[in-house]
């Protein structure tokens, strides 16, 4: 009989690793990091096991774990951080209006979409990439998890208007970034 | 009222409410205007990838040697063995 607290590392290598896997890349796009940071968070699941109290269960255990290392790995990209570009005219009678280039057509919406568009998933996975890590945490709850406003704005210690100037800026970075990338390829 | 300033209302539309004048002049603009009448589609296009992003049943997985690898690492770590 196996002992209630023996720890199967094997099976949560079989069972999670592909898909923290997964999780880890669209948050940091870069496989091969994604596959450190996931036996990192075996390796410290490990180490804490005696600290886990089986409330949760441990598949969402070590994506908390994982989180936390993703976190940490944003904080310690914040430092690179460069100055987002506008995408509309600063000054000028254009002011206020996309910049020539830039124009929204329309034509992302017309793409064919199955549920499991990969190409399209792994493009968009990339622009999120580009995004400012600043913004990039607080895109993923709202948009990618979908939490409530308030538990984002929470989180990221940041006001209702922050949050919404921060989700617009950053929509139109990837509306524009998925266009190039999905068209001009 | 610019396209950056009325794209920003179509944006903050999807996140809470907004007052029935705001929606109007939101409207006019797009009457007009190419760009903002395009914009809304790409964004709820987006939004729909972006929360489909983490229920795509992984397009990358670990090749069976790095697991092998992964669980005899992990073995010897283990306190319970």
């Amino acid at each position: 009989m196996e002992q209630q607290n023996e720890i199967n590392t094997g099976e949560w290598v079989d069972l999670y690793a592909d898909s923290l896997f997964n999780y880890a890349n669209i948050r940091i796009n870069d496989a091969d990091l994604a596959k450190d940071l996931v036996q990192d968070t075996f390796i410290s699941a490990l180490k804490a096991i005696d600290k886990f109290e089986h409330k949760s269960s441990v598949k969402t255990w070590l994506y908390s774990i994982l989180k936390r290392k993703i976190i940490d790995h944003w904080r310690k990209q914040e430092s690179r951080k460069t100055n987002p570009m506008s995408y509309f005219n600063q000054d000028g009678v254009k002011k206020g209006g996309f910049l020539d280039g830039h124009n929204p057509q329309g034509k992302l919406a017309e793409v064919e979409v199955e549920i499991e568009n990969n190409e399209l998933s792994d493009a968009l996975t990339k622009c999120i990439g580009a995004l400012p890590v600043k913004w990039k945490g607080i895109v993923i709850d709202k948009l990618v998890e979908e939490k409530e406003s308030e538990e984002v704005c929470n989180e990221h210690a940041i006001s209702a208007s922050n949050l919404w100037v921060i989700i617009h800026r950053a929509k139109v970075q990837l509306r524009d970034c998925l266009e190039k990338k999905w068209f001009e390829a | 009222m610019t396209c950056e300033k009325i794209t920003y209302l179509i944006e903050k539309g999807y996140l809470t409410r907004l007052n029935i004048s705001v929606k109007l002049q939101v409207k006019l603009h797009t009457y007009y205007c190419t760009c903002c009448t395009n914009y809304p589609k790409d964004s709820i296009f987006i939004n729909k990838m972006l929360a489909q992003l983490d229920e795509n049943e992984g397009t990358l997985s670990f090749t069976a040697q790095e697991k092998e690898e992964l669980k005899k690492n992990l073995i010897d770590l283990n306190p319970t063995n």
